[in-house]
Order: structure tokens, then C-alpha cells, then sequence
């Protein structure tokens, strides 16, 4: 990922985060913003800032949490998140009803009337939660696959 | 969506109407319907707009863009 792109994907982040809340976009706060992250000259700075966007964006967008399962953590190679998608997934559980609504998202897919098709489509995060051994540390990864498995 | 649709967030959408958040099946059906136009009317739009071109930040931005037009024509449709 080009460190223009990673940018100017933060940036539409940040300000479709403040739409989404009905709030004015200020771009002059958009850079103080993004300090918090870190030193805007590394690329690690900017995929932390944009992860964490990216993260409330789904969680403040989410009208049904099927769609975390089936879409949102749900991205393949190719895609511009996929490059991105553990930071995103920590930075969505570290949300304080982050898992609650990932949990949601399965009963749904599990209790209501889809197809199979559409219900394989859960495996795309239990790949991802997979992934995350070796990233979070062991007890978490434990206790983010119990938490998802008691909806399955 | 939400926000040209009903002018408010997802979270104020569910706290506003008594919905359980997370589900749509639980807004009022009115909201429900809106919804059901918007995402009709912006597939509509985004199939007649053909491809994007540009890089996937430029076709991101567009697709919201268009999504964005699709629900403020939706809105009109509604009473509120």
C-alpha cells in the first residue's frame, strides 16, 4: 500500500467518521488529529490512524451486525482493507461494545432466515480471528474465539 | 445512508425509535421501507453509472458519492 494512498484513504475516513455523527469537517484538524498516532513521516503512524478510522466507521455505520460477518470483516485480497484487516479487527474490539455487536452479528447470520451461501460467509472472520494468534497476545485471541463461538 | 435519509446516526436512528441496535428488523417499519428504497435506488444508480475509473480511493469516493445522491432523492419520497 503507497503511503499517498494510505493517506488519502485516512483522510476520507476521518471525514465520512465526523458525516456519519452529523459533525462539520474541520480538514485544518485532520493533521493535530492524526499526531496522536504517532509520527506522521512513518507509514506505521498513518495504517495505525487509518485502522482506527476505518474501525469506527464500521462500528458507527453498522446498521445490522450481520453485515460485520458477511461484509465488513469479511474482505479479500485485492480489496484495500484486506492489507489492513487484522489492525482493523483489534482496533474494532478494542470498541467497548465491539464484540458485543460481532457476537450479534453471528446469531443473526445463525438465527435468521439466510441461505447457506450467505452463512459460509461467517468464515472469512473465523480465518481472521485465526490470524490473529501471534498478533494479540495468546489470552486474548482465546477469549475473543469464546466470546464469537458462544453465538455458534 | 442514515444520515440523508432520517439526518441523524445509526446509534440516534435505534435510541430515537426504541429499536434494539444492531438490527433493523427492529426499526419501525417506515424506517425499514426507507431503507429498502434507498438500497434499491442506489444499486439502481450505481449499475446505470457503470464502472468507476480511477484508483480504489477515486471509486470508493465516487460509489459514496453516488450512494450519498441515491438517498437524498429517497428522502423526498418520505414525509419526514
Amino acid at each position: 500500500m503507497k503511503m499517498q494512498s494510505l493517506k488519502e484513504a485516512t483522510y476520507r475516513a476521518w471525514e465520512n467518521l465526523s458525516r456519519f455523527n452529523g459533525a462539520v469537517v474541520q480538514p485544518q484538524t485532520f493533521k493535530p488529529e492524526m499526531r496522536q498516532y504517532g509520527d506522521l513521516r512513518y507509514k506505521a503512524t498513518w495504517e495505525k490512524a487509518y485502522a482506527k478510522y476505518a474501525a469506527r466507521n464500521i462500528h458507527d455505520s453498522c446498521l445490522d451486525a450481520y453485515e460485520l460477518i458477511t461484509i465488513q470483516f469479511n474482505t479479500k485480497p485485492g480489496q484495500f482493507e484486506y492489507e489492513l484487516r487484522h489492525e482493523i479487527f483489534e482496533a474494532f474490539i478494542e470498541l467497548p461494545d465491539g464484540l458485543d455487536m460481532l457476537r450479534d452479528g453471528l446469531e443473526q447470520l445463525l438465527g435468521q432466515d439466510f441461505t447457506q451461501e450467505k452463512r459460509d460467509e461467517e468464515y472469512g472472520i473465523f480465518e481472521l480471528v485465526r490470524g490473529q494468534a501471534g498478533r494479540l497476545g495468546r489470552d486474548t485471541v482465546r477469549s475473543v474465539q469464546s466470546f464469537i463461538g458462544q453465538a455458534c | 445512508m442514515t444520515r440523508e435519509l432520517f439526518d441523524c446516526s445509526v446509534d440516534e436512528l435505534y435510541q430515537e425509535t426504541g429499536g434494539k441496535k444492531n438490527n433493523r428488523l427492529t426499526l419501525p417499519k417506515e424506517a425499514q421501507k426507507a431503507y429498502i428504497v434507498g438500497e434499491t435506488v442506489a444499486t439502481h444508480d450505481l449499475n446505470d453509472a457503470g464502472k468507476f475509473d480511477g484508483n480504489q480511493q477515486q471509486v470508493n469516493r465516487q460509489i459514496e458519492d453516488t450512494v450519498v445522491d441515491s438517498s437524498k432523492k429517497v428522502r423526498k419520497l418520505f414525509p419526514w
